[in-house]
């Protein structure tokens, strides 16, 4: 478990992370998610050893000290724009990285490079973009690691590797048990990986814990009403979070259970009534807004 | 135990420095195949370790290279982060590239010496018994001349942020001690010092604080004599030196490390505190290099009257460049941010302040330094004077170079420590008290004083148009009971030229200028008389030999200097061992009467003199000035070589080579004519020589 307490890193006059806090359990895949500037990247590295925190601690399975290289065999780094040496193929690259970690899986390596028409024999400087992003997925998750850091690894990919990409993130978390912190500014990157999301902005956590989880009090209906029917009343309950009117047609968020909400809005009569699901960035809407954030440009 | 584990797993990682490898094996093994071809051609005037001044380049270069190879990923945030993500300590990558480094230069280059030294052996039998000795010394000094280098990039790269930060550091650690007291202390020195020759402790301090001169100095670079080469042993001061710059660049490196961020890669330096240092020494060093600059350039300090002027000049000129300096480097670092330019205003007071009490403190000083005479802590002294025991050509160089070799030289030879020292003290007494006397009056610059002495207007006997009274210059080293040595240059009046007669007069000065006299009587040695236009033979037995050096001693003794204002040379008597017991060369002067007597004996026809040889032609070259628009003068070569030509230059010309005391007998330099050039014929073996001459005053 990664426990953040009061984590505070300032670049000369600027504040990368403001006092953040915050508890990644095993076994999840964690996102961080933020506009660029807003602290993503500063915190990985700092949990991957390679800056040091002004202010604050960070304990990694109880250990104090991230850049203890005991404490680094548990962790794998990948950047956004890894490093590879300039010859380097994907295989000596494996037994570089073996070196290190003593979990490395060599042969599981091979077998997702067969799968993914990767060779393991060329040097990675001949890869795409899209390539050197699988391959080097592929290293982060065959070094047995128990914690995988990823900062912006979808960034830039086509929708197909990328989908390439989380399902090997999904089989590997179904293979076994390691926690993944996905740090990107973009929550579709996110959404259908992380049940846990942390949002940071201007160095500060806005947010964080399992949306969805919390996402279950909040529903989002659509309905028809009758030609002049006055909704005004929608206002004046505290149940209703946000409604919006277009001619008789009608889209409202509510808290409540979809018993309650119904009843709500049987009193207006509508034509048609249904439920319609919320995505994570609506929820990611409704918490922020209110906690008095506004969410449309921490998200832009 | 743990530390253990990641050490071992990541210095194998280091072993992928294949460029670094590359770069020193091949280099070195280059050199090695070069230089064993050389070796076998030429094992005498080969050296493959000290005194190779290309091993010192490629020590020089190999260690700034490796340095910028091992360590650039301290430059390159990807491969930083790369390797900082890894489970090794951040130390551990950087001590075990540090190692490598060291490894890829020290092993090739064991090996190269040690190949040469052997093959040497095999071919060359003196070095054959130095052979242990040399390679060990060479190892040892090369492999110092590396480190220090090494470290100089290596500390450079760990404060930098960036390859261009990193290289001007590196710049500025190689360059800036040689800058400061070579291009700004002594500038200092020559325009606010009115005594000023050398100090040798600027002098030092320019070589040891100049890793390139030190260098060079550590590894014999300037010899070329084998024996020379291979008794070479660094002066201890320079060793010194070089463990100095080892060690205290090891600290820094090690503070650097530790105190590096990480996180300002990419930016200008990724230290604060060298960020600051690098501000602090660079405002300085432009501050006090302006003000010397201008110091030098206005030339206010020739005059006294203009040395109060100067300093002021000097002093603003310098705070302003400093705090300029400074603002534009907080600036730059800044991103021209009001709010950063100003932040460190205290810094930039300070180094203003320091600009200016270094600027102010030559001034200030100038009259102690000028007014220094250690007469009872001095135990020998070497006293120089131009145009005294010293021939044309070496008159014209003392006074035009300053510091000159013929100067140089002239002190070492006449050092005095009995006597003489006390005859020149006396006499300094009176130039140092009558100059300090006059120290407002007096004119700083050489040159002016010089130009009286020796230019193309002059005999070399008037006394300068200034109205200062200065005749010529005395150069002296005080060598001090402690050890240590003081040179001052002093003006000297005619008045006072004329007085230095006693010292003259002393037999330890005579011994001095004469050093035949004490080089006694060598009976295996070959005597020839030199009139200046042919050499004759002279077959002397061994008691001539002795009766001919008692009697040029006792003629030396009885001369006094105002004799040499009365005549010229005769010619010399050269005598030349053939066992190589010695040297020696005896001018001989009509006032010699006993050496000319026996000179006449042995049957030498002393009086002959050029004009008494049938001259064939005289060759000479006019310098004329502007002969019309357009026309800015030129040179004209003269032949003369019909008998009315002939004889009426050749009752003036007088071997050049004769022209021994320019100062008192001067000959005619003066006018346009010069580079005069006789073809005279030699009777003996009817042939042709060529006689270098110049003019007897008309």
């Amino acid at each position: 478990m990664i426990k953040i307490r009061g984590l505070v890193k300032k670049f000369e006059t600027a504040c990368a992370l403001d006092r953040i806090s915050l508890d990644v359990q095993d076994g999840i895949m964690f996102g961080l998610l933020g506009t660029n500037g807003a602290g993503k990247s500063t915190l990985l590295r700092i949990l991957a050893g390679i800056l040091e925190p002004d202010e604050g601690e960070i304990f990694i399975d109880g250990e104090g000290n991230p850049a203890d290289p005991s404490c680094k065999e548990n962790i794998f780094y990948l950047p956004d724009d890894p490093y590879y040496f300039p010859n380097a193929s994907m295989d000596e690259m494996v037994r570089f990285y073996s070196r290190f970690y003593p979990g490395m899986d060599g042969k599981g390596a091979a077998a997702m490079a067969e799968s993914l028409h990767l060779d393991m024999n060329i040097p990675l400087r001949t890869f795409s973009k899209g390539m050197k992003r699988q391959a080097f997925l592929i290293f982060a998750l065959c070094a047995g690691t128990k914690y995988l850091l990823c900062d912006e690894v979808f960034d830039g990919l086509d929708p197909v590797v990328t989908e390439v990409m989380k399902n090997l993130f999904r089989q590997e978390m179904k293979e076994r048990n390691f926690t993944v912190v996905v740090a990107s500014h973009k929550l579709n990157d996110l959404e259908d990986l992380c049940g846990n999301i942390a949002i940071l902005h201007r160095g500060g956590v806005v947010t964080a814990g399992d949306l969805k989880t919390r996402g279950e009090n909040i529903r989002k209906f659509q309905f028809v009403v009758p030609v002049g029917r006055d909704l005004g009343g929608l206002d004046s309950c505290s149940s209703v979070i946000r409604w919006q009117r277009e001619g008789n047609f009608v889209r409202l968020t509510a808290h409540g259970s979809d018993k309650e909400i119904r009843a709500l809005l049987e009193r207006y009569e509508p034509k048609f009534l249904e439920e319609v699901p919320l995505s994570l960035e609506e929820i990611f809407i409704e918490e922020m807004e209110e906690e008095g954030y506004d969410i449309r440009k921490v998200l832009r | 135990m743990t530390s253990g584990k990641f050490f071992g797993k990541w210095i194998r990682e280091a072993g992928r420095g294949h460029i670094a490898a590359a770069l020193s094996w091949g280099l070195l093994m280059i050199y090695l195949a070069v230089t064993l071809t050389r070796l076998s051609l030429d094992p005498q005037y080969t050296f493959f370790g000290v005194g190779s001044s290309e091993l010192l380049w490629i020590s020089e270069g190999l260690g700034l290279a490796l340095a910028f190879v091992e360590f650039f990923y301290l430059l390159q945030q990807r491969k930083q982060d790369f390797y900082y993500s890894l489970p090794v300590r951040k130390g551990t990558v950087f001590w075990s590239r540090y190692v490598h480094g060291i490894l890829h230069y020290m092993i090739p280059l064991v090996i190269v010496m040690t190949v040469c030294g052997v093959y040497q052996s095999t071919v060359d039998q003196v070095f054959f018994s130095e052979a242990a000795g040399y390679t060990g010394k060479s190892i040892l000094m090369y492999g110092a001349v590396f480190l220090i280098f090494y470290h100089a990039g290596l500390l450079s790269v760990a404060v930098s942020g960036s390859v261009v930060t990193a290289v001007l550091v590196c710049a500025g650690i190689l360059l800036y001690g040689g800058t400061l007291s070579g291009n700004v202390l002594t500038v200092f020195s020559e325009n606010f010092f009115r005594t000023y020759y050398r100090i040798p402790l600027l002098e030092e301090m320019a070589t040891v604080l100049d890793p390139m001169a030190l260098a060079g100095r550590l590894t014999g670079w300037e010899l070329y004599d084998q024996r020379e080469i291979l008794a070479f042993v660094p002066d201890v001061s320079y060793i010194a030196a070089a463990v100095l710059w080892i060690l205290l660049s090891l600290c820094l490196l090690i503070y650097a490390q530790k105190k590096r961020k990480t996180e300002r890669t990419g930016r200008a330096f990724a230290l604060p505190a060298g960020e600051r240092a690098a501000e602090i020494l660079l405002a300085f060093l432009a501050g006090v290099w302006l003000g010397s600059y201008l110091t030098d350039l206005t030339g206010l300090t020739d005059s006294p009257s203009g040395v109060p002027a100067g300093a002021a000049l000097s002093a603003a000129a310098g705070v302003c460049s400093a705090a300029v300096v400074h603002l534009v480097l907080e600036g730059t670092a800044g991103g021209c941010r009001k709010q950063a330019i100003l932040r460190r205003k205290w810094q930039m007071s300070a180094v203003c302040a320091a600009v200016l009490l270094t600027i102010l403190a030559f001034p200030a000083g100038a009259s102690s330094f000028d007014r220094y005479f250690p007469e009872d802590e001095t135990e020998q002294i070497g006293i120089s004077i131009d145009g005294l025991g010293m021939d044309y050509e070496q008159y014209r160089d003392a006074v035009y170079e300053t510091g000159s070799y013929t100067t140089d030289q002239q002190m070492k030879e006449y050092i005095l420590a009995d006597e003489g020292k006390r005859a020149v003290l006396a006499w300094l007494s009176s130039v140092v008290n009558d100059d300090s006397a006059n120290v407002n009056d007096a004119v700083t610059n050489d040159a002016v004083a010089n130009d009286a002495t020796v230019n193309d207007d002059d005999t070399g006997q008037q006394e300068n148009g200034s109205g200062d009274g200065s005749y010529t210059i005395a150069t002296v080293c005080y060598r001090l009971q402690d050890g240590s040595e003081k040179y001052r240059r002093y003006q000297v009046s005619r008045e006072q030229f004329q007085a230095f007669s006693s010292v003259y007069d002393t037999v330890e000065y005579k011994e001095k200028a004469y050093p035949a006299i004490t080089v006694g009587t060598m009976a295996d040695a070959r005597y020839t008389w030199e009139d200046g236009v042919t050499e004759t033979d002279l077959k002397l037995t061994e008691d001539e030999k002795e009766a001919l050096a008692l009697a040029y001693r006792e003629d030396v003794e009885a001369m006094s200097m105002e004799d040499l204002t009365k005549a010229l040379p005769e010619g010399f008597v050269c005598v030349d061992s053939e066992t190589g017991a010695g040297s020696a060369r005896m001018p001989v002067y009509p006032f010699h009467e006993q050496t000319c007597g026996l000179l006449r004996e042995y049957g030498v026809d002393i009086e002959k003199t050029i004009k008494d040889y049938e001259i064939r032609s005289v060759e000479m070259y006019e310098h004329y000035g502007s002969v019309g628009p357009n026309i800015s003068g030129g040179v004209s070569r003269i032949i003369c070589d019909t008998p009315e030509e002939i004889e009426k230059w050749s009752g003036r010309l007088f071997p050049e080579r004769l022209d021994l005391q320019p100062l008192l007998y001067p000959l005619d330099h003066s006018g346009n004519i010069s580079d005069i050039r006789a073809e005279v014929e030699d009777p003996r073996t009817n042939s042709v020589t060529r006689v270098d001459c110049c003019l007897l005053p008309e």
